[in-house]
């Protein structure tokens, strides 16, 4: 079959104003949320999974490689697509299909944004817990796909723990259920093996999620430091103390200036760093736990700990947090961020180590980060304009990664390694650790043609754009 | 010493002598003690570390005989009769705590530590990792995490698979390989943490795991109410399911499992809440769900702290522990919302002989169907027939049901583990990419594989 062909006989299937493959109007689906970029041949919009699934057939009997495209939120390069490749994106899968108010779950399409969903069923006296802090825009596939994390991920899990089951389809077109309707299921765990697949694996059509009832009572505390230093005390401090809290964030004094720039959370201009605090349950427990976390944020030298009066004092700091990444764009026109884990008790550490690569490279980093799991987010604020600076950052990136890994931790923590950090595996991972689960992937896709070339080395070094965090910052927060 | 097992088949342990030394491999005597229903090992080693292991994997590998992993041989029931003789690999010398890290909630064990060893070494900091299985006085972490056992709290707590952050393996063809980290969140790389985790040792054999903790609660208290009805006890439980003070577990049981968990609690059914919490909610927690049950229950009794850890003991050893496990049990896996149906199987004889005891997990979904007396003694060929119509009712209930214990009779008969679900092929191929000798328990698992 002829390219031509294909994508007539594609055109069939989902309706001629569903493919589209004029230059211009790929532009958008060149980019993702990272820096790299490159235009698929053609982008599909299908409408359902049958259709999914016959779009996915043709493709493999032409040999062409499919990418999954959510909202292209992405950092990790995850919905990069090769110029020959076929993306396909869910614009139009994305009705939430029900909501069980008994069980707890709601059956959602991947197309469904992360926010809407979780709106849609606080209506119902629940939430969707994982609340990534791109979720006004990234979507259900694109959150299964990385196994996407967010602030509250502290107390209830990544996106994994609120899977149950999905329907997806393979490489070839066939239609299989991961999972089931119960929590648990005979056999492979095959549902949590996809999660995080980086849609390698299959393309999500359908997904089973959990949901929470809403807690009874929310208390956030904003802790104020005059350094980072003591900031990254007082984490280590709240968890030693044998407290989860459902949330624990840490936001950084450029990242503050940054956020006031556009928005006033209500974080002050002269901290050194704050910590976002958030602790849910019954009331007699949250009464509890807050003296403890209060008495913890002085003991480590925080310089005022204040706690939210109601909840529109609760939503304007958690807009600040939010909108820390689209705010740097106040800062300067570009960034990129990594987000590498250390073990809890040396955030410190690490975070020493982020600002002598900032000196020693001369790139301004800000630290806006989930904190409570050790989960970094060291962004590097620049002009790409500037000749080498790229270059510089990417180096600066490399180093912090390598530190990550030397602490104990790991490259990513809920981004995703993608294009963007494969030729780091071997930092965290052998031969045999990357063979084993090169096996995984055999299994679900034995002709490797869904989003091939990510996560695993393969020497293709690739030169990367800067991505334009203005950009970034009007189009997703 | 010369191991007595060289009578049986000489040169197979000589060969294992070879491998691993003498002090390595299990005497003839002690072989019946490794037994998996039928099947009596050839041999059986007990190794001290990795590198053994690889060692005898990789032989097995060469040699295409079957290696059987032995745990604490809590649940050697679990899975379908293996296919081929083989050796039998024991674990539990390996019982090392290796690292544990109060202050970044981590700890890394080896596979052969027991779950009371792992609860006890991370209790004096005041942490846990909720995970729990029948027996945890021999159950290890690594048979555990490989049958994906969970206990009366999954419903807050969830599955093993959830606190597994970092696991290392031994693959079938002896490779030593491992997945995560020791950080609790973690996406670099494909998730083989859940893959391994209740894959029933056919994939690699597990040697040690990392977990993330929780702080654990201050106080417990299990609370037992009885009620004139299965209906009433099922109300009364959902109810509670329903309130901001649920609990971390929450059971309604019928029959013999009422009797030995809470035989001075009258009533034809019971409803069991299991509440952990720091003291002031605690207080909140009992008062609250006694209020509410005593005014539909008979009786409500409030066991703590030692009372309240029996009787969570004895909810969790009720699928296999005590003197005397049930001699057919049944773990049906289905949606919370379909509590009704499975409190109804209480009212189901199988074939002319004895209904079976219901513990149903109304926070979870499911439950078990357990039978202590005749059922094991009727026709197998109508038992296998029976429990195949259990499975197939819970599948088209959405789930499934895995026939955890029965006679190697009825067991001959039927797959354990139910339909084949849709992702079989997918299976398939797995145990193909990682297994290619089939020699990892072959046949036990789903399917055959
Ligand atoms: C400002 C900002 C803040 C962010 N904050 C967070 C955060 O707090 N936590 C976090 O985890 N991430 C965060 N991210 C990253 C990103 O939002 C997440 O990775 C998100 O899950 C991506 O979703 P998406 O819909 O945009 O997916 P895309 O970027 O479109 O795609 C991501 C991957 O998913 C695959 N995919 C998409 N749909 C499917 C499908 N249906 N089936 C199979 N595979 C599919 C793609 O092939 C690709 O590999 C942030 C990003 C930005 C820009």
């Amino acid at each position: 079959m002829t390219d031509h062909d294909l994508l007539a006989s594609i055109r069939a299937v989902v309706g001629d104003e569903y493919v589209i493959a004029h230059r211009e109007d790929l532009l958008v689906y060149e980019y993702d949320g990272s820096v790299d970029r490159s235009m698929p041949r053609a982008v599909v919009l299908p409408a359902d999974t049958q259709q999914v699934s016959r779009v996915m057939a043709l493709a493999y009997d032409a040999g062409v490689t499919v990418v999954g495209r959510g909202s292209g939120t992405g950092l990790s390069g995850g919905a990069i697509t090769p110029p020959e490749g076929l993306q396909i994106a869910f614009p139009r899968m994305d009705r939430i299909l029900e909501v069980d108010t008994v069980n707890r779950t709601a059956l959602v399409e991947p197309g469904v944004i992360n926010l809407d969903l979780d709106n849609h069923v606080r209506g119902f006296g629940m939430r969707y817990a994982p609340d990534p802090s791109s979720q006004r825009a990234c979507s259900l596939g694109g959150n299964i796909a990385e196994n996407a994390g967010g602030p509250h991920c502290l107390a209830y899990g990544a996106t994994t723990n609120h899977v149950i089951g999905m329907e997806v389809v393979l490489e070839d077109g066939e239609i299989v259920h991961l999972g089931s309707m119960a929590r648990e299921a005979a056999g492979y765990d095959l549902r949590g093996a996809f999660v995080g697949s980086e849609g390698t694996f299959g393309i999500a059509t359908k997904i089973l999620v959990r949901l929470l009832p809403l807690p009874e009572t929310v208390r956030t505390f904003l802790g104020i430091f005059p350094d980072i230093d003591s900031a990254c005390t007082a984490v280590s401090a709240v968890i030693g103390h044998g407290i989860v809290p459902a949330a624990l964030e840490m936001i950084d004094a450029l990242s503050i200036k940054a956020v006031q720039n556009v928005t006033d959370a209500g974080y002050p201009n002269d901290a050194g760093a704050v910590l976002l605090i958030e602790l849910e349950g019954l009331n007699e427990e949250v009464d509890e736990v807050s003296g403890e976390v209060e008495a913890a944020l002085w003991d480590t030298g925080a310089a005022d700990v204040r706690v939210a009066e109601d909840d529109a004092e609760r939503e304007r700091l958690w807009v600040g947090r939010k909108t820390a990444f689209g705010a740097f764009g106040t800062i300067a026109p570009n960034y990129y961020l990594v987000d590498g884990v250390v073990p809890r008790t040396r955030l410190t550490q690490m975070l020493r180590k982020v600002s002598e690569v900032s000196e020693r490279y001369g790139i301004t980093i800000a630290n806006v980060f989930h904190a409570g799991d050790g989960n970094l987010h060291p962004c590097m604020l620049f002009d790409a304009r500037e000749p080498g600076v790229m270059e510089g950052a990417m180096a600066a990136a490399a180093e912090l990664m390598e530190e990550c890994a030397l602490l104990g931790g790991t490259l990513s923590g809920e981004h995703g390694i993608g294009l963007e950090k494969k030729e780091f595996m071997p930092l965290v991972y052998t031969d045999a650790d990357m063979e084993a689960m090169q096996r995984v992937r055999e299994a679900f896709a034995p002709e490797n043609r869904l989003n091939p070339g990510k996560i695993f080395p393969d020497g293709s070094y690739w030169r990367p754009s800067a991505h334009p965090a203005a950009y970034t910052a009007g189009m997703y927060v | 010493m010369p191991a007595r097992g060289m009578t049986r088949s000489g040169s197979l342990v000589s060969q294992l002598v070879d491998l691993v030394g003498t002090e390595a491999v299990v005497r003839a005597a002690d072989l019946p003690d490794y037994a998996i229903g039928p099947l009596l090992p050839v041999a059986a080693v007990k190794l001290t570390n990795p590198d053994e292991v690889a060692a005898v994997m990789a032989w097995a590998h060469r040699t295409g005989i079957a290696v059987y992993p032995s745990g604490g041989r809590t649940l050697t029931q679990l899975g379908n009769t293996p296919t081929r003789p083989g050796i039998a690999l024991d674990l539990t010398g390996m019982n090392r705590i290796v690292d544990f890290q109060p202050a970044d909630l981590t700890v890394i064990v080896e596979a052969g530590v027991t779950i009371e060893q792992l609860d006890s070494a991370v209790a004096q900091d005041g942490k846990h990792v909720p995970i729990a299985a029948p027996l945890g006085d021999r159950a290890t972490v690594g048979g555990t995490l490989a049958t994906g056992i969970s206990g009366p709290m999954r419903s807050a707590y969830g599955l093993p698979r959830d606190w597994l952050i970092g696991i290392s393996v031994v693959g079938a063809d002896g490779t030593q390989s491992k997945a995560g980290g020791k950080v609790v969140k973690n996406v670099t790389g494909y998730d083989l943490n859940r893959l391994y985790t209740g894959s029933l040792g056919t994939l690699a054999i597990i040697t040690e795991a990392t977990f993330k903790l929780a702080p654990a609660p201050t106080e417990w208290a299990v609370i037992v109410a009885g009620f004139d009805s299965i209906d009433a006890a099922a109300g009364a439980a959902q109810n509670l399911q329903g309130q901001h003070y649920a609990p971390l577990g929450l059971h309604v049981l019928t029959g013999e499992a009422a009797m030995r968990i809470a035989p001075s609690v009258a009533g034809s059914a019971l409803s069991v809440a299991i509440l952990g919490g720091r003291p002031t909610s605690m207080k909140r927690r009992v008062e609250d769900t006694v209020g509410l049950w005593a005014q539909v229950g008979n009786t409500v009794h409030v066991a703590r702290n030692d009372e309240a850890n029996g009787l969570i003991n004895a909810l969790t050893d009720l699928p296999a522990g005590g003197d005397s496990p049930p001699r057919v049990c049944v773990r049906i896996n289905t949606q919370p919302s379909a509590l009704q149906q499975v409190l109804a199987f209480s009212r189901v004889a199988l074939g002319s002989a004895e209904p079976p005891s219901v513990a149903a997990d109304v926070g979870f979904g499911g439950g078990r169907l357990l039978w202590w007396g005749e059922l094991a003694d009727a026709d197998p060929a109508l038992v296998a027939i029976g429990l195949q119509g259990i499975q197939s009712e819970a599948t088209s209930l959405g789930g499934g049901a895995i026939i955890e214990r029965c006679p190697d009779a009825v067991k001959a008969l039927i797959d354990v583990w139910g339909e084949q679900p849709s992702g079989m092929e997918i299976m398939r191929r797995l145990k193909q990419q990682f297994d290619s000798q089939n020699i990892l328990n072959p046949g036990r698992f789903i399917g055959g594989l």
